[in-house]
């Protein structure tokens, strides 16, 4: 090699290596920070949305007079804004067995029945929460997840949930998803129960059945039981929060990127391919994919979701309420993305660790438990340490 | 010189502007059509002939009720019927019109769910 041919590769090579650290690897998003790819107006809209998802209401600013939370950021909270909670609220619904009917009990209050009051309810009415209706046939917790990511569940089309679909379990893999629907027949994807079609709706309810909130969308407060919110207590006219506001909390939800998973150990390699030995990938589908969306870091994305948002029948163990067309013992599949930031699980909060929650799975879900149950303490681990990855 | 460099990129822009601006919103089937709703029958009143539908937004569900007076056409699956068959758990499209007492129903027809949902 001559002279220069040396000095070339000394030069080159290194400047080789230096462009493939600096380009060659996809931008990481940190936790609880926005997509990346957004526009630059985008960002704007997700840093304006984290201080109304983060902004604090009182009773003078509308909260109430029925409520979860005083802020979205209040459940939502653990490590960064976005993140999961230890809230555990409370819903009901009544199921007739016979007909298949769910009635949500919203004439009772239902379904979301709200755990705190303001002063002014208290005094005029001396409740601290809203009563469970007599009619329930059944009462549910739901924990706090985090929300993070959510804005690619929603990109994801209808189509690519419904291929997974097979309710009579034709193939006869054991595991027979299908989807929820909204009460106007639309596709649901959002909620434990997969209830709702849309993030902008869920995010536009949560206002008033978690804080109290009236909005453009949703402009009438929940009731108190089914019965009139007493003259005097809630004196701000509705809507308490404006069209912008509402708008930009959404935008917060729907920018966030998912958490990163941590890098994986050796063992959680072999963990990963455990969990789709035996089958847990059957319903915790790794990959979504989204279609066309006006937001470019949201169109055509593919998102490790671990969820297929299907509905699976859990047992009669995990049983709580009825929600739209779900039964009582049916939940959407929780997605994993984001699994390590929680510390209670399921869809109550009951389990404690991980593993707790995979030993109460149920329903379609047993073989693969008793597949968890049957690995060796070595495997067990491993696959436990890819899950805590997520 | 710059309006030489400008105008191809101009040009491109004003092709592509109708293109972005029809693009769907996220939040599009959000929206509501004043005068039409759908919702799953909570019950029917038979004597009042009021309808009482469940609708809403995310989990904060709402009942809404409409009169349907003896003219409102009712379908169950293409099919004319009474009142009568429409039942508690059919998810429904009302046709919404103003009437004497406020607004009311014009017609009333079921909706197959398994067909239904967002296409997107």
């Amino acid at each position: 090699m001559t002279r220069r041919g040396i000095f070339l590769a000394a030069g080159v090579g290194p400047a080789f290596l230096l462009l493939l650290v600096l380009g060659g690897c996809p931008k990481r998003a940190e936790l609880g920070g926005p997509l990346v790819g957004l526009s630059a107006e985008e960002r704007e809209r997700f840093e304006k949305g984290r201080v109304e998802f983060q902004r604090l209401f009182t009773p003078e600013t509308g909260l109430g007079p029925l409520f979860n939370a005083d802020s979205c950021g209040e459940c939502h909270e653990d490590r960064v804004p976005g993140g999961p909670g230890d809230e555990v609220e409370v819903h009901v619904a009544a199921f007739d067995a016979a007909t298949g009917f769910c009635d949500p009990l919203v004439e009772h209050g239902g379904p979301v029945i709200q755990q705190q009051t303001t002063p002014a309810l208290q005094e005029a009415l001396g409740i601290e929460s809203e009563p469970i209706p007599a009619e329930a046939t059944a009462r549910a917790g739901r924990s706090s997840p985090d929300v993070l990511g959510f804005g690619l569940l929603d990109a994801v089309p209808d189509a690519f949930i419904l291929m997974r679909s097979d309710p009579n379990d034709r193939d006869g893999d054991g595991i027979s998803g299908r989807p929820n629907r909204f009460l106007d027949g639309r596709l649901g994807r959002f909620g434990r129960k997969a209830l709702v079609p849309t993030l902008h709706e869920f995010n536009a309810g949560a206002f008033t059945i978690e804080l109290g909130i009236t909005s453009p969308e949703v402009p009438t407060e929940e009731t108190i039981g089914g019965d009139p919110i007493p003259a005097g207590v809630d004196p701000l006219p509705e809507p308490e929060i404006d069209q912008r506001a509402l708008d930009l909390a959404d935008d917060f939800v729907r920018f966030s990127a998912p958490p990163e998973p941590r890098r994986l150990t050796s063992a959680a390699k072999r963990g990963k391919k455990i969990f789709a030995r035996i089958g847990c990938d059957s319903c915790h589908v790794v990959t979504l994919e989204t279609g066309d969306s006006p937001v470019q870091a949201l169109r055509y994305k593919k998102v490790n979701a671990y969820s297929d948002l299907l509905l699976h029948d859990m047992g009669p163990a995990l049983a709580d309420i009825c929600l739209g067309q779900a039964a009582p013992s049916e939940f959407r599949t929780e997605p994993l993305m984001g699994l390590r930031l929680s510390e209670s699980f399921l869809h109550d909060g009951r389990a404690k660790s991980i593993e707790e929650a995979v030993r109460l799975h149920g329903g379609e879900a047993t073989r693969t438990r008793d597949e968890f149950i049957a690995l060796s303490d070595r495997e067990r681990e491993a696959l436990l340490g890819f899950l805590e990855s997520l | 010189m710059l309006d030489r460099r400008l105008s191809p990129w101009f040009a491109v822009s004003l092709l592509l502007l109708p293109l972005v601006a029809s693009w769907p919103t996220t939040e599009s089937s959000a929206r509501t059509d004043p005068d039409r709703m759908s919702g799953t029958v909570e019950r029917v009143e038979g004597k009042s002939r009021l309808v009482h539908v469940i609708t809403g937004t995310g989990h904060a569900l709402r009942v809404v009720s409409y009169h349907a007076p003896p003219d409102c056409r009712i379908s169950v699956e293409g099919a004319d019927v009474g009142l009568e068959k429409l039942t508690r758990g059919l998810i429904v499209v009302i046709r919404v019109r103003p009437g004497q007492g406020g607004r009311e129903a014009e017609s009333i027809e079921t909706l197959r769910a398994p067909e239904a949902g967002r296409s997107r």
